[in-house]
């Protein structure tokens, strides 16, 4: 029996998707849903995952499709970070002066200190240590959604036939 | 009625999770006066997978929470489900694929009907829809997490010096 197909290859394709649709101004949003846009790269990586699936090699598990989501998370937030940050020194703020307009016009009842803090916050220029704290919460949050990525991948593309998975139950206590 | 060790530790990371969204709003009682910082720094963590609207969130004595509303019944609804799946224990759903419809079409209807302006996403909606997500993910995902954090002969309560464990992951 052939051995199961290398996992870094799908991981590393669902861990650019997570980056590019971090990273790129609007379509970044679609992280506002409970990060479904890491969860899609997860998810991704695990359809990639288990096209390189033969016949003849053995089927992948959930194991393997959290293996894959997660490792997708980390090379996400890899890429995903240095994107951002691109994406800043190129474009500039253009998603908080976005969202920073959507809530003037949405004429909330907002104090001078949150203003404050707010326009503060979109003038805050890059820096070492704000890319390394960004990179720090990134590897942390995408690698666990991106884990739950790989998960919900595997629910949709179990192999058939496989039995509904059972918690290992405890030894009787003798 | 049994459970295993690993969904044990699964519901402590959901428990953790769900205490780290409701931090903001409990530190200021616990510390009145001086831990804007602190506070601060969880909604900075956060902040990359929620929109954190004022508007549309949960408010415990004038402070709001980590994540929206919705967002925090997604995960609250995850915690809650995941806890009553040992008096369930012998319920699995038969259709992964028409579960997770069935969760996510009135959350997305309700997000991108308000978006367009052809409906307004109120609390309760947000509360309803966010709810049923999060218990139905309970459903699927907490078993087949289980059964992954086994398949690495991962001993989550034993410090384990081979580390064979991550040389499963990647192979």
């Amino acid at each position: 029996m052939d051995q199961k197909p290398d996992k870094l290859i799908p991981a590393l394709y669902g861990g650019i998707i997570m980056a590019f649709v971090s990273a790129i101004p609007f379509l970044n949003f679609l992280n506002c849903f409970c990060c479904a846009g890491i969860m899609l790269g997860g998810f991704l990586g695990v359809f990639f995952y288990k096209n390189n699936f033969t016949p003849g090699t053995p089927p992948f598990t959930s194991g393997d499709c959290m293996a894959v989501g997660a490792l997708s998370g980390v090379m996400g937030a890899v890429f995903g970070t240095l994107l951002t940050f691109a994406s800043l020194l190129l474009f500039g703020n253009v998603m908080g002066e976005f969202m920073t307009e959507m809530i003037r016009n949405m004429e909330l009842e907002i104090p001078p200190e949150a203003w404050d803090a707010i326009d503060e916050s979109l003038s805050a220029g890059f820096t070492a240590f704000s890319f390394i704290l960004q990179l720090v919460s990134n590897l942390i949050l995408y690698t666990i959604f991106g884990l739950l990525g790989g998960l919900i991948g595997y629910s949709i593309y179990k192999p058939k036939g496989v039995p509904v998975p059972q918690a290992p139950m405890p030894p009787p206590v003798q | 009625m049994k459970v295993s060790k690993y969904y044990i530790l699964i519901m402590i990371l959901a428990l953790t999770w769900c205490l780290l969204i409701i931090a903001p709003a409990v530190i200021p009682q616990l510390y009145p006066g001086g831990q804007e910082a602190s506070v601060n720094s969880f909604y900075r963590i956060f902040s990359p997978i929620c929109h954190q609207l004022d508007s549309h969130s949960f408010h415990l004595s004038g402070q709001k929470l980590a994540v929206c509303a919705r967002c925090s019944c997604v995960y609250f609804g995850f915690l809650l489900g995941g806890l009553m799946l040992p008096f369930v224990a012998h319920y699995r759903s038969k259709s992964d694929i028409k579960l997770w419809l069935f969760a996510s079409v009135p959350m997305a209807a309700d997000v991108m009907l308000d978006l367009l302006g052809i409906h307004e996403a109120t609390t309760l909606t947000r509360i309803l829809t966010g709810s049923l997500f999060g218990l139905s993910a309970s459903v699927i995902l907490v078993p087949i997490a289980e059964e992954a954090i086994n398949s690495f002969h991962f001993s989550p309560f034993t410090f384990r010096r081979s580390f064979s464990w991550i040389k499963n992951l990647i192979n």
